[in-house]
């Protein structure tokens, strides 16, 4: 009981002078306003910088995704296919062929473009 | 506060941080501070210390050096590095260096006392507040256009602009960048739209007051009285090598850019054979490559005139070839075909080159005043509202890195470019225009 209450009291302790540290080294509230604009050379920004744009890697980045997944189906299978043989030879030859029907629609749209 | 005393004098002995704040003519003062690699010269004033004022500054850059000064972090200091009336009386309590010295000690001894609290930091020059505060349409402050609504802050939020590329309605980025930015040559201004990191549209300007135009002092003088054929070249050299110098630092092969510059402060005869030397290293450079190849094409079909711009460009025009004080010199025209960045930096290199060549040979040959002259940048038939036109044109559609890139191979001088009374007509369209003469 005493271990416990001591280790709470001092994972308390450490995370209170943690919150202390953190409020004294964070900005101050009272930085000058020259200080809290991006540095653009000398000029003031006319708009603010919060924009939405367009992450053109992004249908790579899921084609990515969806082959990553498509290895983790063939640990599993590595296994059954010592049992089953050329059965689920064929059954993995059918999966990876239709996920490769994919791929290629995908290169003939554009996906995977570098924009 | 033995301790902490302890950490300022290690901090003090430290190599002083510097922001640069360059103005006209200071370039070639800076690139000798570079070579020296005593100071450390940062990007931001958010990582230094000491404000080093370079060159001249003209009235209308009061605001932004001053905003640029207080975006340094306390404790700081300035130090003006120019003997020029105007830069001297805008920071009246920095410490000067005349230009014909290096401000190296004086840096050192400035970051010391700051840092021992011998020395106040420079106080702020411009307001505290914000001078615009939040306000929308509503009469609580409230909505408006945008995102958000409102002006927060006098500032509007992004709206949405149709991408160049596919015509997509995302959110454009609006901001001026400059008049002071390493990067960039002093004084100009970029007024510049994008949407992620590829440019939308692009205006350049510079101030009213900026001046004439920016040559090496031996330029000047040789419109009006007789100058040395060597004393010229050698200019010429430095200036030329002082631009490669340059597109090498931005690229961060400051290796390179320490070799050239190191091999320009020598006078002896072998100095051409090794820039020939340094020249076949720099074309097998992967890196060099990589940034510069088919970035940033000038065609010859939209350039007419003289200069390294458009003789990298295949344009066989160079006044040296009519100047009587180059005849029986030996002088042929070099020029290069691709008129992309890589070729205006192998052109500057190697006409360089071929100016120590010309120096070594010139003996005691003096220029006289009369016939054109052949400047370093040369004479462009471009008017300002053209180039203002051709930035925007290399700049619509082109990646951000791609556009520095060329800004840099160009080595401009902002006084070619229009004022800021009238922000020279936005390109629309790609870089299209150019990209079909590029090789």
């Amino acid at each position: 009981m005493t271990d416990a209450f001591t280790t709470v009291f001092t994972n308390t302790c450490l995370l209170f002078l943690l919150c202390i540290a953190f409020a004294l080294s964070g900005p101050r509230r009272n930085a000058p306003w020259a200080g809290t604009l991006p540095v653009l050379g000398g000029s003031e920004p006319p708009t603010h910088a919060w924009s939405r744009f367009h992450l053109r890697y992004y249908p790579m980045t899921l084609l990515f995704i969806a082959f990553e997944m498509e290895m983790m189906f063939m640990y599993p299978w590595a296994v059954v296919f010592v049992r089953e043989g050329a059965k689920a030879l064929m059954e993995m030859g059918m999966f990876l062929g239709i996920l490769s029907l994919g791929i290629l629609y995908a290169w003939r749209e554009g996906a995977l473009r570098w924009q | 506060m033995s301790q902490i005393s302890w950490l300022a004098k290690l901090a003090a002995a430290a190599p002083p941080q510097v922001f640069p704040l360059l103005g006209r003519g200071g370039r070639e003062q800076l690139q000798q501070l570079r070579v020296q690699q005593e100071l450390a010269l940062t990007s931001s004033p958010r990582h230094a210390m000491l404000l080093l004022v370079v060159g001249a500054l003209a009235p209308s850059q009061e605001r932004a050096a001053l905003l640029l000064h207080d975006q340094l972090p306390e404790p700081r200091g300035v130090l003006v590095w120019s003997d020029h009336p105007w830069t001297l009386a805008l920071f009246p309590n920095a410490q000067c260096v005349a230009p014909a010295a290096l401000p190296l000690t004086a840096a050192q001894a400035l970051q010391r006392a700051l840092l021992m609290g011998e020395e106040p930091s420079s106080p702020a020059r411009l307001p505290g507040d914000n001078p615009v505060q939040w306000r929308g349409v509503g009469k609580h402050g409230q909505g408006g256009e945008g995102m958000m609504g409102g002006k927060p802050y006098g500032r509007a939020m992004a709206m949405k602009r149709p991408d160049l590329r596919d015509g997509l309605q995302l959110d454009a980025l609006r901001f001026v960048l400059g008049p002071f930015l390493s990067y960039m040559p002093p004084g100009l201004e970029l007024a510049i739209e994008l949407q992620g990191d590829v440019i939308q549209q692009l205006r350049a300007r510079v101030s009213d007051d900026a001046g004439g135009p920016d040559l090496p002092p031996l330029f000047r003088d040789a419109a009006s009285r007789p100058v040395r054929v060597d004393a010229l070249e050698r200019a010429r050299a430095r200036h030329l090598l002082g631009a490669c110098a340059e597109l090498l630092w931005l690229h961060g092969l400051d290796g390179w850019a320490a070799q050239l510059l190191q091999l320009n402060a020598r006078r002896d005869h072998d100095v051409a054979k090794e820039l020939w030397a340094l020249s076949g290293r720099l074309r097998r450079s992967s890196g060099l490559q990589l940034f510069t190849r088919g970035v940033g094409s000038l065609p010859a079909t939209l350039l007419s005139g003289t200069g390294p711009i458009a003789r990298a460009a295949g344009l066989r025009q160079d006044e040296r070839s009519r100047d009587p004080a180059y005849r029986g010199l030996g002088f042929e025209i070099v020029t290069h075909a691709c008129g992309d960045a890589e070729a205006r930096f192998f052109q500057r290199l190697h006409e360089a080159a071929q100016a120590h060549e010309l120096a070594a040979r010139a003996g005691e040959r003096v220029r006289e005043p009369g016939p054109p002259l052949e400047t370093p940048r040369g004479a462009l038939q471009v008017t300002r509202e053209r180039w203002s036109q051709l930035l925007s044109l290399l700049a619509a559609g082109s990646s951000w890195d791609s556009f520095v890139t060329t800004l840099v191979s160009l080595d401009l001088d902002a006084a070619l470019l229009p004022s800021s009374s009238n922000y020279g007509d936005a390109h629309t369209g790609r870089a299209a225009e150019a990209e079909e003469h590029a090789c």
